[in-house]
């Protein structure tokens, strides 16, 4: 038979305390943090996926971020290139007006004077700047993408990108050369040569049809931008979504379940009670309580 | 038979259970005291059959009394041998327990300290960058979340190395109290052989002695033999550390490493016992601490490094096909091969390589295939959790050893104590016996006296 002493139940009981204590720290330490795993020992692989889902999030933020970035700079140049397109209907329009032939030479000089505004405003927007940088000018670190006679001064290499993801690249540049045209071809230069034109005569045949062009070359670009920033903007969306998911997930990983937790540490406060009320107990009457 | 036995016989009972109480008092003194073994008085009936020979006497009457033979300290050497083990595992799993948890600790994850966030940082600022390449803040803000990566690892490399001082530290007082307790075990040795074989019971030695011998167990795992006359020689790993009355001195080996550097360059933390012979340590605290120095920290410094160097290599291999600002390709931005000697290789800037060469001035698809390096399959984000998990899990273990070795320490200790403990009840029923028996010897002596009395003073005296 085990013997029993005193002193073997005194120990006995206050092992168990101490268990019965422990078990309450560790539920009052979850309720207190919020966390079921606050270091990586209280569930390896739950930490592990923790960790994980910090970073995806973090990520993703970035994703939101560069998207936000990227629709700015579309912005930007959907802005010039409509307000571009607008320029050049005007200059379309003077030029038909200058092929009037009631029209004298004062009156082409005034359509020219006319026609030099519309086109130094179309430098201008060709020259449109994002935080700094002309954002029809590719990669350049100069501060215009055209220079004052409409010639692409922009960087020939490189696009604009941003990242919105693991496998999802969106270019948010606009090649200049492509809506502006470059050189003679260019919409600067053949408004130049109208306003030549109108110097002397009626415009040349034939420049009506190369103000069209570049309209079309513009609004090209319009539905170019248009598109890109729709994808940008759903791009965005997702990985919006994605973080409110992700969120929830490391949240069912690492936050506690509050009224479980709450139940528990009842349950446990209740075990710890009756645990007291039996070391009360322990200092039973002995035999000298019998003795006199 | 004498007249007189009668009284001798009496006395003798007298002393017999006044010997009785007294013990029944030391018992129930002791009831509290650790490491004490109840006594329990071991009475003889005595016989006046002399052992020499007897050549014209003959006897057959009831003998002469009482006598102790032994005061009997009630122990159980199989269950004081399961408690030096089981006590000496405890403690080896205890060093174990709390070397994991610090480090784990140290590590900071999953929290927002640990470098999984410091990494994210640096990936998040790699594509600030790539959103501006030329812009200034961007690229003070990479240098800054490099750095912030470097710090990271330089403190957990750091963390490392404090508990490794600490544990050798650990080591040297550990052995220091190894020695001082295996001569105090030689002094008391020493005692008990003169006091058992003056046929005394030096019970109280004894459970000094004991008491000492399951400290030396703890602290190195030793093993008990039991010598002549009460003795007993600790051995650790076969060498015996205490034999008979003398003592043999441990050291931590002449030339141990001091350093946690020095362990991993082939030096490792010995203990050296007689004339500076190399002793192995199996358990206890001090086998512990030496696996801790020599194995798990030292592996824990080497996934540290081989982290940081992770780190270095994914993000120069893509920076340094980068150029910077000033054209300049072939740059790394880290430099150092272990945790702690990682550094941010860049001071300028400008060096910040996010372009493509020939990608135009602002490119940013270097910056960009930076920025990406930490959602790729082998980033050393995963290395890193991988490590960070494989630590939580032997922790876990490590925790749950420690946890369930303190129930069977908890189920040893209370098996010694159903041996040796002191249960008052017991005692008390005793003090009971010894009292009522004393009376009755005294009674006794009494009733000889006057059956005496009767015959000396009365007998004769008829018609005086």
């Amino acid at each position: 038979m085990f013997r029993i002493t005193q002193r073997s139940m005194a120990d006995t009981t206050y092992a168990n305390l101490q268990a019965s204590l422990s078990r309450s720290s560790t539920l009052q330490e979850q309720l207190s943090s919020g966390k079921q795993i606050s270091r990586p020992s209280d569930n390896p692989i739950g930490a592990s996926d923790i960790m994980q889902l910090k970073a995806e999030r973090a990520a993703t933020a970035q994703y939101v971020r560069n998207a936000e970035n990227g629709v700015s700079w579309l912005d930007t140049a959907d802005n010039a290139l409509q307000l571009s397109s607008a320029a050049i209907r005007r200059a379309r329009d003077l030029t038909v007006q200058g092929g009037n032939g009631a029209l004298g030479q004062p009156g082409r000089d005034a359509l020219a004077a006319e026609l030099k505004g519309v086109r130094d405003s179309l430098v201008e927007l060709s020259n449109t700047q994002y935080l700094g940088r002309p954002v029809f000018g590719g990669t350049t670190d100069g501060s215009a993408a055209f220079d004052g006679t409409g010639a692409y001064v922009g960087s020939v290499t490189g696009t604009v990108e941003r990242r919105i993801g693991t496998e999802s690249v969106v270019r948010v540049d606009v090649d200049g050369r492509a809506a502006f045209g470059d050189g003679p071809d260019g919409v600067v230069a053949r408004i130049d040569a109208i306003i030549a034109d109108l110097a002397t005569g009626q415009p040349t045949p034939g420049r009506l049809e190369d103000l069209d062009a570049s309209l079309e070359k513009v609004l090209g670009a319009v539905s170019d931008v248009g598109a890109r920033t729709n994808r940008l903007e759903n791009l965005k969306l997702k990985a919006e979504d994605a973080a409110i998911t992700l969120r929830s997930s490391q949240s069912q990983i690492e936050d506690i379940d509050l009224p479980k937790t709450i139940l528990e540490l009842q349950l446990q406060t209740t075990a710890y009670q009756a645990a007291l009320g039996a070391t009360a107990r322990v200092l039973q009457p002995t035999l000298l309580d019998f003795l006199r | 038979m004498s007249s007189f036995a009668g009284l001798h016989t009496a006395l003798s009972g007298l002393v017999a259970q006044r010997y009785g109480l007294d013990t029944t008092g030391a018992n129930v003194a002791n009831a509290n005291t650790p490491g004490y073994s109840r006594q329990r008085v071991v009475m003889d009936p005595t016989s006046p059959m002399s052992t020499g020979t007897a050549l014209f006497s003959r006897w057959d009457g009831p003998g002469t009394g009482v006598r102790v033979t032994d005061l009997q300290r009630v122990t159980d050497e199989l269950v004081a041998t399961r408690v030096r083990t089981e006590r000496s595992t405890a403690q080896f799993m205890d060093v174990e327990r709390t070397a994991y948890a610090r480090l784990e600790v140290s590590l900071g994850e999953p929290g927002d300290t640990g470098l999984t966030s410091r990494l994210s940082t640096m990936w998040a600022s790699f594509q600030d960058l790539a959103n501006n390449p030329g812009s200034e803040a961007a690229r003070t803000q990479v240098l800054q979340a490099a750095r912030g990566v470097t710090d990271s690892l330089a403190s957990a490399a750091g963390g490392v190395n404090q508990a490794w001082n600490d544990q050798r530290n650990a080591l040297r007082l550990a052995v220091d109290e190894v020695n001082s307790t295996a001569s105090s075990v030689a002094e008391l040795n020493a005692s008990i052989r003169e006091a058992t074989a003056a046929g005394n019971a030096p019970n109280a030695l004894l459970d000094q002695r004991d008491a000492l011998v399951v400290r030396l167990s703890e602290l190195t795992g030793g093993t008990v033999r039991t010598g002549e006359l009460g003795t007993v020689d600790v051995f650790v790993g076969g060498t015996a550390i205490v034999r008979g009355e003398k003592a043999t001195a441990l050291a931590v080996g002449a030339g141990s490493a001091a350093s946690l550097q020095e362990v991993r360059d082939g030096t490792a933390v010995t203990v050296t016992g007689t004339a500076g012979a190399p002793m192995d340590v199996p358990g206890g605290r001090i086998g512990a601490v030496l696996v801790g120095l020599n194995t798990t920290w030292p592996g824990v410094m080497d996934s540290l490094d081989a982290a940081a160097v992770d780190i270095a290599t994914q993000v120069n291999d893509v920076h340094t096909t980068g150029a910077g600002l000033d054209g300049v390709t072939g740059r790394d931005l880290f430099t150092g091969t272990t945790a702690a000697g990682l550094t941010v290789a860049l001071t300028d800037t400008d060096h910040v390589a996010a372009a493509q060469p020939g990608g135009g001035a602002l490119d940013a698809t270097v910056a960009d295939r930076l920025g990406a390096i930490g959602q790729q399959v082998g980033s050393p984000d995963a290395g890193w959790r991988r490590f960070v998990a494989d630590i939580g899990a032997q922790t876990q273990a490590a925790n749950r050893r420690s946890t369930a070795q303190a129930v069977v320490v908890g189920d040893v200790m209370a098996a010694r104590e159903a041996v040796s403990g002191v249960d008052i009840d017991e005692e008390l029923t005793n003090m009971v016996m010894f009292q009522r028996a004393y009376e009755g010897s005294a009674r006794m002596l009494t009733a000889v006296d006057q059956a005496l009395d009767t015959l000396i003073n009365r007998t004769g005296l008829v018609g005086r």
